[in-house]
């Protein structure tokens, strides 16, 4: 009998060592770093922008260092505004990976600013905001007896698209002729594109003089000229012609400023008279 | 949980009280000792760590930690084979899932350090080794169905002691009390035996070794039992025997016939 409890006490040791071992190995490999997530920081973010779309790009990696293998492995992210509007969400199925290897890949997020725009959401076209990225992976480890959940928050600042604009101070550019720097700050991500086409409408007393219209390109600060033709000599010292302003819109990229319902915004000039 | 004795070896004879105490110390020392430093150290340096039990772990684990220990204190106390002691076994083995699963935190553990959030689910790891541990209650009752024969032979021989002592015990006591009852003859200090129903009286029995001192002047000495007497009284006051001689002669004397 005495046999008998100690083949049951052998019995039971084995079974208790070999939960241990694999407790063991399911759990360490999370505390000691051998299986490492590294998700993007702000500062791995790259962006790009075309067609109205906003592409945020961010690079992740999962090494797997453990001695089982990943499954189940999804990254998830969600995009809010400053507002805590939800601009994006999508999930990511990465699917299993094996014991001892590492993946690499790109968090692409993308968000169609155009749709914003043209839905009354403005706000990002022409004023800077805080991207709030969630990202949520989760996965399976140890024949999926354990669940592994890691979520990350980042903010991401955003810089408007168009950034800055004005108008310099008016010059006498012949007889009948007046002549209006315009100047304009727009996002990097609109480098290479068609100039804006910037339209300027000249108004004394109440009614337009005279408009002009000049391309500015787009990427940075950049400047134009715009001509007015037929504008009396008078028109900057004779104080009949007051209020002396300029009435402006301009096309950046497919975006109007002013953004709709508004036609025109208009910029006094009797600061530099 | 009594393991110095479980698996039904027989042991040296040892103390029963010394086990006792070492498994007390023991299991003190395994299930609330040590596990509070360690949860102390482990909270202390990863104060972002959290499991639903965080905010009550010491009272947790001092509470399941006692039953534990006197859970085992009580196995290791009653003999192996007793239901006793079974009972108490599978009482420490339960107590023992219970303090795994508030140890590990119901296998749930949360981190979150900076903008990171770390969670793990650890339940079915936490199943299984709870699931391991329990396998220990087969080796409890293969203690018990083990010993159980020669428990309760112990038992049966230690009931016939008792009874053999009791019977003893009360034979003694029969014969103390059957000795007690009053009768002529532990009155007498003196052998003698009794004589027929027509000879009323006592004879005189074998004349005792020693020599019997003679017998003062004042002082009359008693045939049956041997006592001093007053040389007046015609009954012995130890032992109630007449005086026959002085009797007689004080009939004769009373009656003018001396």
């Amino acid at each position: 009998m005495a046999a008998r409890n100690r083949v049951l006490q052998f019995g039971i040791a084995v079974v208790n060592i070999a939960i241990v071992v694999l407790a063991f190995t399911s759990i360490w490999p999370f505390p000691s770093g051998d299986f490492k997530i590294d998700l993007p920081s702000a500062n791995d973010v790259t962006w790009s922008y075309a067609n109205g779309i906003v592409h945020v790009a961010a690079p992740f990696s999962v090494d797997n260092g453990g001695w089982y293998d990943v499954s189940e492995l999804r990254i998830s992210y969600e995009v809010r505004n400053f507002s805590l509007d939800i601009l994006t969400s999508d999930e990511l199925e990465i699917g299993t990976l094996p014991a001892g290897q590492v993946t690499y890949g790109w968090l692409n997020v993308t968000f169609d600013l155009a749709r914003f725009y043209s839905s009354g959401e403005t706000w990002m076209v022409f004023h800077d905001d805080q991207l709030y990225f969630d990202v949520h992976v989760s996965c399976f480890y140890t024949m999926k007896l354990i669940k592994f959940d890691a979520s990350y928050s980042a903010t991401v600042l955003w810089t408007a698209l168009v950034q800055d604009w004005g108008v310099d101070a008016p010059t006498v550019a012949g007889p009948n002729s007046l002549s209006v720097g315009f100047w304009l700050v727009t996002s990097n991500l609109l480098e290479g594109f068609p100039p804006a086409q910037v339209t300027l409408q000249l108004w004394g007393n109440g009614r337009m003089i005279s408009e002009a219209s000049t391309g500015v390109s787009l990427g940075g600060n950049h400047t134009g000229i715009a001509t007015f033709t037929g504008v009396p000599a008078s028109y900057l010292t004779d104080p009949s012609y007051s209020p002396h302003f300029v009435r402006l819109r301009f096309v950046v990229a497919g975006f109007t400023s002013p953004p709709p319902p508004s036609q025109w915004e208009t910029i006094s000039l009797e600061g530099f008279l | 949980m009594g393991d110095n004795i479980s698996g039904g070896i027989p042991l040296k004879q040892r103390s029963r009280l010394s086990d006792t105490v070492w498994t007390a110390f023991t299991e003190t020392i395994r299930f609330i000792i040590v596990p509070l430093v360690l949860v102390d150290l482990v909270l202390s340096n990863y104060p972002q760590l959290t499991t639903p039990f965080t905010p009550n772990i010491t009272t947790l684990i001092v509470f399941f930690g006692v039953l534990i220990v006197s859970a085992s204190t009580l196995e290791v106390a009653n003999k192996a084979g007793s239901y006793k002691r079974m009972l108490f076994g599978l009482s420490a083995l339960a107590f023992v899932c219970f303090w795994t699963f508030v140890l590990f935190g119901g296998g749930i553990a949360e981190f979150e350090y900076g903008p990171y959030a770390v969670s793990f689910d650890m339940t079915k790891i936490l199943y299984i080794i709870i699931i391991g541990l329990s396998l220990k209650g087969l080796l409890v009752v293969s203690t018990f169905t083990t010993s159980r024969g020669s428990f309760q032979e112990q038992e049966r021989q230690r009931r016939d002691q008792e009874s053999r002592a009791r019977a003893a015990e009360k034979k003694t006591r029969t014969a103390a009390r059957s000795y007690s009852i009053p009768s002529l003859s532990v009155m007498s200090k003196v052998a003698f035996e009794v004589t027929g129903d027509d000879d009323v009286g006592y004879s005189k029995g074998p004349v005792p070794d020693k020599t019997t001192p003679p017998p003062s002047v004042n002082i009359k000495t008693c045939p049956v039992c041997g006592a001093h007497a007053n040389p007046k009284d015609y009954t012995c006051k130890a032992c109630g025997a007449w005086f026959y001689d002085d009797l007689l002669k004080g009939v004769r004397r009373d009656s003018g016939i001396e």
